[in-house]
Parts: structure tokens; C-alpha cells; sequence
């Protein structure tokens, strides 16, 4: 990259909580964050969903949105703290905001043209429908926060974090912005989450047990998820200049629309500590992950992989900042998180052990159902840049 | 920097299939907008939009099967063929080419036939979800070309299609990609109709951008494509350079949700940045294509917009917005409007602003009124605002 950029803030509301310190303890800890579902049919099945955004929305005049702009809300309020930065000191034009979204507000989505359909016009919300546009998430954060600069929405599958933040990257490697954040916020919904299982990538496809296993044999599809996760982006020289903390620099973020071209990464892998893999979901996209990373780590020796999806589920949008979000504080605390694996991981990785180590380069990496991967690449940050 | 030019289009409106069919209507003046008959109307007192009428889908494609794809699908492909074919690569575009589309919908059209089973106590098909996706049709242009490019689908409401084509400016711009395409689409469909219907947005009567009676948009349906390459790369390969873009400024209200900011304050910050960026002074402009949707907001936003950056030059310079002819396209806007913007320019006939006839003290802009009006171009501006307070301006020349 023709700027070092580095990230300085991070903010998440995720299943095992509000704010990092719960993202991160979940993480460390190892925990699964599935609950039998409250919220949608068939009651019962496991889901792993948000709780108590309301309480942490400080924004009042965001209490009638839908809950993915609110989820966006309560992570950018944190990662603006975390990064210590006074927004009122700032250039509004130059900060930018880019968010990851798949399905977006679903639940007005759903209930506007539901409201339609039954009842004609008089049923049509237009409520439902201003915050049920797929960029209401970052025109609700960018009022809240007076972010008057580009401000985009960036739809995509899985990958859609990883795609929100090589788009941000673009800005401040282009010196469009000073400041960028980028996310991904998606929520619950029990059409989407039947739209999947009729697809059959729900757990349990195959009548087995409901869990998710990301790169196991008898994977038998994902756990549906929720969230929002935001990060802090500067060039590097910004965040010296003004005394912030540094989490990690992106080395790079690397599109694969065929995973043997990832060959190119090899030779600057070998040093790579931790890997917080997608786990492509558990779902038939593992192979694509596989092969992806199999052939960028071919030059490792050995790392420590950990698949985020199996404690949180798969959260679509906000997932690549979540993994990229892991693997920054890996780097600044220094630590490896606990494989969440226990079973035999196909040959293709098997590079991957077990062995801790004090993490200096992670990378996060992802496979979409659209036939694509990224791979983002940290490292401690060296202060020459 | 690097120098982008445009060395193919492709466009599909309630004006036509194709570049022709769309040029002659804007010479023409031709109103596209008539009865909405893509969905049942019975429940709406009247319903008027540009729809794509008699749009055919090319044959030739051969890696996506059109049946299970969902009208967004098959009129982007379209447009992407006939920029492609333009384009004219030898072999095909490069594989690294990198699609970036602006979209508000994506697939809603199947998510919304899905969700109707639901309702009516059916199980939803299985046809209808894999398209559905905002992102899918990014993805199908490039499983139809082979391409291994990026992807990107931009959704900032109805400056998505600008938004679009002002990243893949500035990645061929700073040497970072040499060869993109990029553009914006969505169809005629019940969820938005029903949408801005509700936010009582829509016109009773036509739609005439600008007009002191205007009383709001209609909408339109259609897909716009161009294939942005890196100077050297075209004349290298003895491409045709149709126009260059030299200018992209954004910027965001953070304002309202769906209320542009009254001032303009945004808007004119993302005019302004589009003229320094291409290095010209407002004077400079030949022609504004204005974002221009007929709602009183809009309209009177957008005139204090131009007026706050142009200043004097804001009497003279000529402006219009193609909407009272191919509707609002939404999230294919920005691109179709950039697409005629260029028809214009190459052809040296400013494109109408329909159905005005009575001018505003809001809006007292130098307005096209008239179709057929011959003038010099050389530097044109295409302006596109959202909800969200998303602010897109482009500005291409002649090359």
C-alpha cells in the first residue's frame, strides 16, 4: 500500500455483548454465543443474537430505527472513544465512513411490504421504508456523528466487511479522508433465516447435530448471527502525529475471485502467527476458503487458527470486521487466541497448530456464496511506517 | 495522474435499448413515462413511470442462464454487453477488469415475489433467492465475461450509480487499475413504488424537474454501463476514447434521512470538489445534468446548490434533468444520466427538460426547455443526491 494505515479504534456490539472487552472475552474464552431463538420461528433453533442494544443506545433519536442502524450506532460510538478522537476538532468533509451491509434492515424491509400486500397503501409505513433503504445504517451514523464526508454503503455476501474495508482503504490511500471508519452491521430476521435453511446452508443440513464446524467433514451449515462491528482507519503518520494508540497496520487486503492466486501472498507469509479464519460459514464455501489459505500460507511454518464464526455464527456483513477486529487486538495484546477447533481440520491446513505464541502478523480471511475471498494481513505497527 | 477516458456505453431506459435509441429520444424530447403496468396498479389511484418496455435480453450471452435471473440481472447485462461490444477488446475485456455497479435494489423483485409466497401461506421458491442479493448482479457480470476483478456494489440510494463510477475514476486515476467498468441500475418495482408513494413523493401528474407546479418524481427502470480505461492503455490498443472524465466530488448532508439539507451546503461541497479536481473554474461548464427529480426538496436544493458554487455562472450555464423523460432510475441514475451526459456531449444537442413551463423563483436556473438546442460542448457536470444525504457529482469532457 502507498500509505502505511493503520487502525486506531474498534468498536462492536456482537452475541456475547456490547463493547470489545465482551467481543474479546468471548474470544479468549472460547465461548459459544448461541441462544435458542426468541425472535422468529421455529422457536428454538439456535441463533446467536444481540441483546440489550436499546439500553446502549445513548442516540435517542435513533430509538425508532431498525436494529441494524442501531448496532451501527452503539459500534461507531465506541470505536470513536476507543481511538480517542474529539470528531467536534475534526474537518467533518474529511472523515469517512464506509458499511458493509447484506440484507440490511430486513425486519422493516419485511414489515413495509408485508403492510403492503395485505393492506394496500394505507399499510405502507413510510416509516418502514426511509429506514429500510440498504444505506440507512451509515446516513443514521453519519447524522448522528456529522460525517460529512464520503459516506457509502458497500453490499456484498460474507465478504461484504472485508469489502467495506478495502473501500476505505481506497480513501485514505487516494487522501480523500483523514479518518475512515468501516464496518459491517446486519440483524436477525426469521425470513432470512428461512430464506438459508431452504438453501440448505443452515445447521443441520444434513439432520445431524445443529452446530457450526467450520472445515470439519461432516460440517452441516451455520448458525445465523447478528451485529455490528467498526473500526478506526488513519494513515500511519496521523495517528503518530497525534499520540493514538495503534492496534496493528494493514500489511494488505487482498481480493481473490480464484483462490490459487493467493500463490502471490506466499512469500510474505512465512511469519504469520494467527490466522482467525471465516471458516466460510460451515457450509460447502469452506473448500473455497481451503484452498485460498492453504495456498497464501504455503510458505508458513506454523500458526494458530481460530474461525470467529463458531463462537459468534455467521453474522454476513459485519463478520470480516469482527475477524479483522480479532485479529488486530491478537496483535496489540500480544496473545493467540484458543483454536476453537477440536476436531481433525482437512490436510489442506494443516500447517495450523496449536502452538502459542505472542502474536506479531495475523491475518483474517474470508470466502463468500458469491464465489470469492479476501485476505487482510496485520502487523505490529512499526512506527517508521 | 492518470487521464480516464470512457471507450464504451451501454444503456438501458424507458427511452430504449441500446445508445441509439436513447439518443434519439433525448433529441426528440420523447416522454417515456405512461401507465406502470409491471405490477398490479389497482390499489394506487394513478401510477405513472418509465418502464423498459419491449426490453429484450441479448441472446449471446452464454454463462448466465436469464430464466432464474431476476430482471435487474438481465438488464445490466445488457448494458454491459453493449459497452463491452463498444469497448471493443480483443479477446474480451482483461479479466483483471474490476466491476463496480450502484444499486438501491439489487434483486427485490425476486426477494419481493419470494416474501408474497410467504404471505399467501406458501412455501417461498427456491428461484427466487439467488438472485436476490444487491450484490448478485455485480457478480453476474463477471461470471458472464470472466472476470476476476474486484467487485463492488454501491448502494447510496440515487447517487449509488454515480458513487460507482467516481471509484472507478479515481482507482484508474491514481494508477492503481487501468481497465473498470462501472455503472448503476435497479427496475420498475412495487416495494419502491409503494416506498415513495407512501412518502406522498410521487406525481399526480408528470413530471416536470424544476417547474414552479411540480409535484413530484416518476420512477424509472434501467441499467447504465461505461467501460473506464487508462488513457495510455486505450490509444495503446487503438481504442476509441468516447469522453473523459475529469472530475468526482462526494460528500454527505448528515442532515435527514430522506430530506436533502436546504441550503445545499452538501451538495455544493461535492460540486466544488468535482471542478477542482478536474482543474476548472464553473465558468468552464458547458451543460449541468441535474439530479432534477420534480420533488419540491430536491429541486429547490439542488438551484441553491449550483448557485452556491457556480455563482454567476449559475445564470447562464444550461441545465435539465432527463428524469421528466426516463423517470428516476434510482440507483442506475447517476450512470444513465452520466451515459446521456456523454450522448450529449458527442453530439452537441443539449437534452430537454420536458414538461417545464412555468418557472420557479426557487429554481431560477437557465433551464433547457425545449428540445433540439444545438450548443458547443466541451465540459459537462451530472449531479446525483440520495437519502441519506449522499451527494455525487461528475464532471467528463470531450476527448
Amino acid at each position: 500500500m502507498q500509505h502505511a494505515i493503520v487502525i486506531t479504534g474498534i468498536g462492536a456490539i456482537t452475541p456475547a455483548g456490547i463493547g470489545t472487552q465482551a467481543f474479546w472475552d468471548a474470544v479468549i474464552n472460547g465461548r459459544q454465543c448461541f441462544v435458542e431463538s426468541e425472535r422468529f420461528a421455529p422457536i428454538g433453533r439456535l441463533c446467536a443474537q444481540v441483546s440489550g442494544v436499546d439500553s446502549a443506545l445513548s442516540d435517542r433519536r435513533f430509538r425508532r430505527a431498525a436494529d441494524i442502524s442501531k448496532y451501527a450506532l452503539v459500534a461507531i460510538k465506541e470505536t470513536v472513544a476507543d481511538a480517542g478522537l474529539d470528531l467536534a476538532k475534526l474537518d467533518p468533509a474529511r472523515i469517512g465512513l464506509v458499511m458493509g451491509i447484506t440484507h440490511g434492515a430486513i425486519n422493516f424491509t419485511r414489515e413495509f411490504h408485508a403492510g403492503f400486500v395485505k393492506d394496500g397503501t394505507a399499510g405502507a409505513s413510510p416509516m418502514y421504508f426511509s429506514d429500510s433503504v440498504l444505506n440507512a445504517p451509515a446516513g443514521n451514523v453519519s447524522i448522528a456523528l456529522n460525517i460529512k464526508g464520503p459516506t457509502h454503503t458497500v453490499v456484498g455476501d460474507s465478504n461484504a466487511g472485508f469489502s467495506a474495508l478495502s473501500y476505505g482503504l481506497r480513501l485514505l490511500e487516494h487522501g480523500n479522508v483523514d479518518v475512515c471508519f468501516i464496518g459491517g452491521a446486519e440483524e436477525l430476521d426469521a425470513v432470512t433465516a428461512g430464506a438459508y435453511a431452504k438453501l440448505n446452508l443452515r445447521s443441520p443440513n444434513d439432520g445431524g447435530a445443529e452446530d457450526i464446524r467450520p472445515f470439519a467433514p461432516d460440517k452441516n451449515g451455520f448458525i445465523i448471527g447478528e451485529g455490528a462491528c467498526v473500526l478506526t482507519l488513519e494513515r500511519m503518520e496521523t495517528a503518530v502525529k497525534r499520540g493514538a494508540k495503534i492496534y496493528a497496520r494493514i500489511a494488505s487486503a487482498d481480493f481473490f475471485a480464484q483462490p490459487q492466486k493467493a500463490a502471490s501472498l506466499a512469500p510474505g507469509f512465512a511469519g504469520v502467527d494467527v490466522l482467525v479464519s471465516s471458516g466460510a460459514n460451515g457450509t460447502r464455501f469452506d473448500e473455497f476458503e481451503a484452498t485460498l489459505l492453504s495456498t497464501a500460507l504455503s510458505g508458513a511454518a506454523s500458526m494458530r487458527l481460530f474461525c470467529l464464526k463458531r463462537l459468534l455464527g455467521e453474522s454476513f456483513a459485519p463478520a470480516g470486521v469482527m475477524q479483522t477486529a480479532a485479529a488486530a487486538l491478537a496483535i496489540n495484546l500480544s496473545v493467540t487466541p484458543p483454536s476453537s477447533i477440536a476436531y481433525p481440520l482437512p490436510h489442506e491446513l494443516a500447517v495450523c497448530g496449536n502452538t502459542a505464541v505472542n502474536a506479531k502478523v495475523a491475518v483474517a480471511s474470508g470466502a463468500g456464496t458469491k464465489g470469492s475471498g479476501y485476505i487482510v494481513t496485520l502487523e505490529a505497527p512499526r512506527r517508521d511506517g | 495522474m492518470k487521464r480516464v477516458v470512457i471507450t464504451g456505453m451501454g444503456i438501458v431506459t424507458g427511452l430504449g435499448l441500446g445508445k441509439d435509441e436513447n439518443l434519439s429520444g433525448i433529441i426528440e424530447g420523447r416522454d417515456a413515462v405512461r401507465e406502470i403496468t409491471s405490477f398490479d396498479t389497482s390499489v394506487y389511484k394513478k401510477t405513472l413511470g418509465a418502464e423498459a418496455r419491449g426490453f429484450k435480453f441479448p441472446v449471446r450471452l452464454k454463462k448466465i442462464k436469464t430464466a432464474r435471473y431476476d430482471r435487474a440481472a438481465k438488464l445490466v447485462l445488457a448494458a454491459a454487453d453493449e459497452a463491452f461490444g463498444e469497448a471493443a477488446f480483443k479477446g474480451g475485456p482483461p479479466a483483471h477488469t474490476i466491476v463496480v455497479l450502484g444499486t438501491t435494489l439489487g434483486g427485490m423483485i425476486s426477494g419481493a415475489a419470494y416474501h408474497r409466497e410467504l404471505l399467501a401461506g406458501k412455501p417461498g421458491r427456491h428461484k427466487h433467492l439467488y438472485d436476490y442479493l444487491a450484490c448478485s448482479q455485480a457478480a453476474d457480470v463477471s461470471t458472464e465475461w470472466g472476470l476476476t476483478g474486484q467487485t463492488f456494489t454501491v448502494s447510496n440510494a440515487c447517487a449509488s450509480g454515480a458513487n460507482a463510477i467516481g471509484f472507478a475514476f479515481r482507482e484508474i486515476r491514481s494508477g492503481r487499475l487501468d481497465t473498470a467498468l462501472a455503472g448503476g441500475f435497479d427496475t420498475m418495482c412495487e416495494f419502491t413504488y409503494a416506498g415513495f408513494n407512501s412518502l406522498q413523493a410521487i406525481t399526480r401528474s408528470r413530471c416536470s424537474p424544476f417547474d414552479k407546479n411540480r409535484d413530484g418524481l416518476a420512477l424509472g427502470e434501467g441499467a447504465a454501463v461505461l467501460v473506464l480505461e487508462e488513457l495510455a492503455q486505450a490509444e495503446k490498443r487503438g481504442a476509441r476514447a468516447l469522453a473523459e472524465i475529469t472530475g468526482y466530488g462526494e460528500s454527505s448532508d448528515a442532515f435527514h434521512i430522506t430530506r436533502p439539507e436546504p441550503t445545499g451546503e452538501g451538495a455544493a461541497a461535492a460540486i466544488k470538489e468535482a471542478l477542482a479536481v478536474a482543474g476548472i473554474a464553473p465558468s468552464d461548464i458547458d451543460y449541468i445534468n441535474a439530479h432534477g427529480t420534480a420533488t419540491i426538496f430536491n429541486d429547490a436544493m439542488e438551484a441553491a446548490a449550483i448557485k452556491r458554487a457556480f455563482g454567476a455562472a449559475a445564470k447562464t450555464v444550461p441545465v435539465s434533468s432527463v428524469k421528466a423523460m426516463i423517470g428516476h432510475t434510482l440507483g442506475g441514475a447517476g450512470a444513465a444520466e452520466a451515459v446521456i451526459s456523454i450522448l450529449a456531449l458527442r453530439s452537441g444537442i443539449l437534452p430537454p427538460n420536458i414538461n417545464y413551463t412555468t418557472p420557479d423563483p426557487d429554481c431560477d436556473l437557465n433551464i433547457v426547455d425545449r428540445p433540439g438546442q444545438k450548443a458547443s460542448l466541451k465540459r459537462i457536470m451530472s449531479n446525483s443526491f440520495g437519502f441519506g444525504g449522499a451527494n455525487a457529482v461528475l464532471v467528463m469532457q470531450s476527448y
